[in-house]
């Protein structure tokens, strides 16, 4: 019973018309794909390149050059006694604050190659139908 | 190699490989079923025009997600469907949800009974089919068009094999009532 109505449904659909995929369709998913791989390439390229160098520099500084035990130790000791007084300096080196800033600039140039990619992928398809 | 002559998973490894461009032997190769898949799911030809390029597109970006120990149609039409549906439920929210449908048409549809069509019936099939839900459309040509598997088909939604039963059952009801609301009887 089912199967017999199965079959017909089959038969209704298949004696149904088919169309040919529009003839742009292959050339528009192409350039597209193309496209996409030209504009995600410079970014993440430039957001590497900035952020790299400095992140290795931040690690050497944390590893090799800084006692971060000590400095925190000093830190709590200078809290404790400075605090009476009212004032606390830090010194911080300047090598240190520009990775920062490169880092910040790497992150905020992936930020927008994410947001970019997102709006990318809402925009409408391309007409190929000639509407 | 010839494009036309590899394997689906040989052109989906060039792709992953670095070489995007024989992604194309892949729209070649399917851009007829997916565009006709899209049709019958959002029943516009400028909209399936859309959605088909939107489904290759999505697929080149998830090559990497595709299991190359499984056939690459599923997969496919599995994307294909979802872009159709998404499409479908933004432009068309007013349709009926699927729950709403009769579980039966309103006479008895179980008979074992052929749909005789005319030719110029069949645009009113059409219409028929596009009256019914997204995801039914979507159940009915896999299962009927392309003469998927159970199983494939509910690959290729992304559903339990369960709920492909329960949905087929449904969907050819309610195209069934659908049909004879517009004047389509069965024949014996």
């Amino acid at each position: 019973m089912d199967e017999h109505d199965e079959r017909a449904m089959t038969a209704l659909f298949q004696r149904l018309p088919t169309e040919p995929a529009p003839p742009g369709l292959r050339d528009v998913v192409m350039a597209r794909i193309a496209r996409e791989r030209v504009r995600r390439a410079p970014e993440a390229i430039v957001a590497a390149a900035l952020a790299l160098p400095s992140l290795l520099f931040l690690l050497w500084e944390l590893t090799v050059r800084v006692d971060l035990g000590a400095a925190v130790s000093a830190l709590f000791d200078a809290l404790s006694t400075e605090g009476q007084t009212g004032e606390l300096v830090f010194v911080v080196d300047g090598l240190m604050v520009l990775a920062l800033a490169m880092v910040g600039l790497a992150g905020v140039l992936l930020t927008h190659a994410l947001l970019a990619d997102v709006e990318r992928r809402e925009l409408r398809p391309v007409s190929i139908t000639g509407r | 190699m010839e494009a036309r002559l590899r394997t689906d998973q040989e052109i989906v490894q060039a792709c992953l490989a670095g070489d995007s461009e024989a992604f194309a032997a892949l729209v070649e190769r399917y851009g007829d079923r997916v565009f006709n898949l899209a049709l019958r799911i959002v029943g516009d030809r400028d909209a399936a025009a859309d959605v088909a390029q939107e489904a290759f597109i999505r697929a080149y970006r998830a090559l990497h997600q595709y299991d190359p120990s499984r056939p690459f149609t599923p997969w496919l039409y599995r994307i294909t469907t979802n872009a159709g549906i998404n499409y479908a439920q933004r432009w068309h929210a007013h349709e009926q949800p699927v729950e709403e449908l009769p579980e039966r048409p309103t006479s008895d549809a179980s008979n074992p009974e052929t749909i005789a069509v005319s030719r110029q019936e069949l645009g009113t099939v059409l219409e028929a089919i596009t009256a019914l839900p997204p995801r039914y459309r979507a159940a009915l040509t896999l299962r009927h068009l392309y003469e998927l598997s159970y199983q494939e088909v509910a690959d290729a939604l992304g559903i339990p094999l369960g709920t492909v039963k329960t949905h087929l059952f449904r969907a050819r009801a309610a195209l069934r009532a659908e049909l004879e609301r517009r004047g389509i009887r069965r024949s014996s």
